[in-house]
């Protein structure tokens, strides 16, 4: 019945996947010994000895060549009607048993390579750790597709009813959109980096740059001649540009051609221009969701969904965000992913303790005192310039933290809200709770003060600053609704 | 205040109730050997270096890092000596509770539905004293799971083997 039930290679086309790859990475790894052993071997001038060059440069790629052969060769995978089976290891052998059952995410990529050559890539990721994670690397779009439906039959029990429903597109936004939502992200955590990598380009380049006599021909048109204001004026606003683009294009190249669809309950996710990613979700199987946007985001009706799931590694965790979402389609894609979602009984929103303030006031205030020691050291006299951007981005941070902070438990989920530029809300069910923790420090027990942190496979999430009394009853009760309910929190 | 319509809240049974057992004296021993060892290896490293430094301005920081390495191993050994009675466990029908911390106490509650697997280890100290550590593991991020520190070991196989029973029930 199924074509895989003896045990199966890929595409002999893996082996140059396979050769590519490890090739790639071992350069990568090894880039620097390269370099020291060229400045070596130049020095020596050994360089003449072009015979030698070429024997050890040969005996390289053939013993890649060889080892990506012999992995191809030893790597086999089967299914049976429970499990999937993979051996692999040229020395090392290892013996891979996945009940299907405990299969988290299967998706199928593609890079530029396998584009290339028409081939896949799939993995299987399940909840345990990330070693357990499976690549195979080449296979041909038929062949990947039957083994997903394969590995999927016994995975999705509750489907039984809707197994054959039309799939219907949940979401598919307009690359306007997306350029959009590229442009309207939280730029400042970029714009650090290309800040200081601009920086070292331009002390490192000085004497070429200055050159090019750029700043005497700006300077002319616009008849600057503070030099320092027009240096640090053109450097911030040149990164800025460039934390932009670099930003909106990234968003562009993943997202590209993002769609959504729904398909036998499971969501199906497809995106991406150099890198194209499939990915399909099952929603019981989802940890929680955070649903981030920003004021001007909010203010274009542009919203992303962050899906986390179990042991999901760091590399896929941003391929199972949904971008360019509107605030309907939020609303309908939280009452898909949690029943009721919606229609809860709840807290209401709660906020913490006035204690919160006062510990952001008191981490600001020892902030501003070390920029004012710092700027006393540097600009003598004139410190105290640096106060009027400051004072008001301290008291900013403090309001905002404030605002935007809150909590709220219903009978089945928690929802905790927080950000500064970002806005975000997590959302995550009782039932996926792993473990909690109650924490009171010396001084916060003086004022009854306690916080609660709530661990799921995928994320933590703080409940903080709430009395004593609250943060007990919070413990108690979201250990009562994880110990008594039924649900599998897989 | 937060209220739940099925049941009220008072009648969900509270952690606060609960008798804990404290961790045995003895690995308050076993902590201080470990720590008073790695504190003299640092100790010992940091004068071979100043020794062995010609460098006069390295030379003007070690008045400064003798001292500082001073007080943060005597902080630290203080913090343990008096925070040790803080450090406690409870077993209670449907999960297992760990308290510690003197500055900042932490009790963490892992219902037995939700452990993975659990082990125990032994350091050599340990071995010397018959202690070992119980760790549990839940499918969250690795760190971030329970370890009890300092078990008799007879007592740490066999909440291990109890709590393994309980996982087991559960599957």
């Amino acid at each position: 019945m199924s074509s895989f039930s003896s045990p199966t290679r890929q595409s002999g086309k893996g082996i140059i996947i396979i050769f590519l790859v490890n090739f790639y990475n071992v350069i990568k790894k090894s880039i620097g010994v390269i370099i020291a052993f060229g400045v070596v071997v130049e020095r020596k001038t050994i360089l003449e000895n072009k015979i030698l060059i070429v024997l050890i440069s040969v005996g390289i790629l053939s013993f890649f060549i060889i080892h990506a052969i012999l992995t191809y060769r030893h790597f086999k995978f089967h299914i049976t009607t429970t499990n999937f089976y993979l051996t692999k290891g040229i020395l090392k052998k290892e013996n891979t048993v996945i009940p299907k059952a405990t299969i988290q995410n299967i998706y199928i990529k593609q890079n530029i390579i396998q584009q290339l050559i028409n081939v896949v890539a799939l993995n299987v990721e399940t909840a345990g750790d990330e070693t357990t994670e499976i690549e195979i690397k080449a296979l041909s779009k038929v062949q990947a597709a039957q083994l997903k439906q394969e590995l999927l039959v016994n995975n999705t029990p509750k489907t039984s009813a809707n197994n054959d429903a039309q799939p219907t597109v949940f979401h598919k936004p307009s690359a306007k959109k997306i350029i959009l939502e590229g442009f309207a992200l939280n730029h400042f955590k970029t714009f650090g980096v290309i800040i200081t990598v601009l920086y070292s380009f331009f002390q490192q380049n000085r004497h070429y740059i200055e050159n090019l006599k750029l700043e005497d021909k700006v300077k002319h048109w616009y008849l600057i001649d503070d030099n320092v204001f027009f240096k640090i004026s053109f450097f911030v606003i040149l990164s800025i540009i460039i934390t932009i683009l670099i930003s909106a294009g990234k968003t562009f190249f993943v997202n590209y051609n993002l769609s959504v669809v729904e398909k036998n309950n499971n969501l199906e996710i497809k995106k991406g221009l150099l890198k194209k990613t499939h990915l399909s979700l099952t929603p019981s199987r989802i940890q929680n969701i955070d649903i981030i946007t920003n004021r001007l985001r909010k203010h274009l009706d542009l919203y992303t969904i962050a899906i986390k799931q179990a042991m999901t590694d760091k590399k896929t965790k941003d391929n199972f965000s949904i971008i360019a979402l509107n605030k309907t389609q939020i609303h309908v894609f939280l009452d898909k992913i949690y029943a009721n979602y919606n229609s809860q009984n709840t807290t209401g929103l709660q906020k913490p303790e006035p204690y919160y303030v006062r510990l952001l006031i008191l981490f600001m205030s020892l902030i501003v005192l070390g920029i004012n020691i710092i700027a006393f050291l540097v600009l003598k006299e004139q410190f105290w310039v640096v106060n009027t951007f400051l004072l008001p981005f301290a008291f900013f941070y403090i309001y905002i933290k404030y605002k935007k902070i809150y909590y709220c438990i219903s009978d089945n989920y928690i929802t905790v809200g927080s950000g500064l530029i970002d806005t975000k809300t997590e959302i995550t069910a009782h039932h996926k709770i792993q473990m909690v923790r109650y924490s009171q420090s010396m001084f916060q027990k003086l004022k009854n003060i306690a916080s609660v942190k709530i661990y799921t496979a995928s994320n933590e999430v703080n409940i903080i600053y709430v009395t004593q009394r609250k943060a007990i009853a919070i413990t108690n009760y979201l250990l009562y609704k994880a110990e008594s309910s039924n649900k599998d929190w897989l | 205040m937060f209220s739940n319509q099925q049941i009220p809240t008072k009648d969900i049974p509270s952690f606060k109730d609960v008798t804990f057992k404290p961790i045995p004296r003895v690995y308050l021993k076993a902590m201080l050997i470990n720590k008073i060892l790695i504190y003299t290896i640092l100790f010992g490293i940091l004068l071979i270096v100043s020794y062995s430094v010609k460098s006069k301005r390295v030379d003007l920081y070690f008045p400064i890092i003798f001292p500082a390495l001073g007080l943060i191993a005597s902080a630290d050994i203080v913090i343990s000596v008096l925070g040790f009675s803080k450090r406690a466990y409870a077993i209670r029908t449907k999960d297992i509770m760990y308290k510690q911390g003197l500055i900042v106490h932490k009790l963490t509650i892992v219902p037995y539905r939700r452990i993975q697997h659990t082990d125990v280890s032994r350091s050599f100290i340990a071995r010397k004293f018959k202690l070992a550590n119980l760790n549990i593991y839940t499918a969250g991020e690795a760190g971030d799971d329970l370890s009890i520190k300092g078990l008799a070991h007879v007592e740490a196989q066999k909440l291990s083997s109890y709590l393994v029973e309980k996982i087991n029930e559960h599957v």
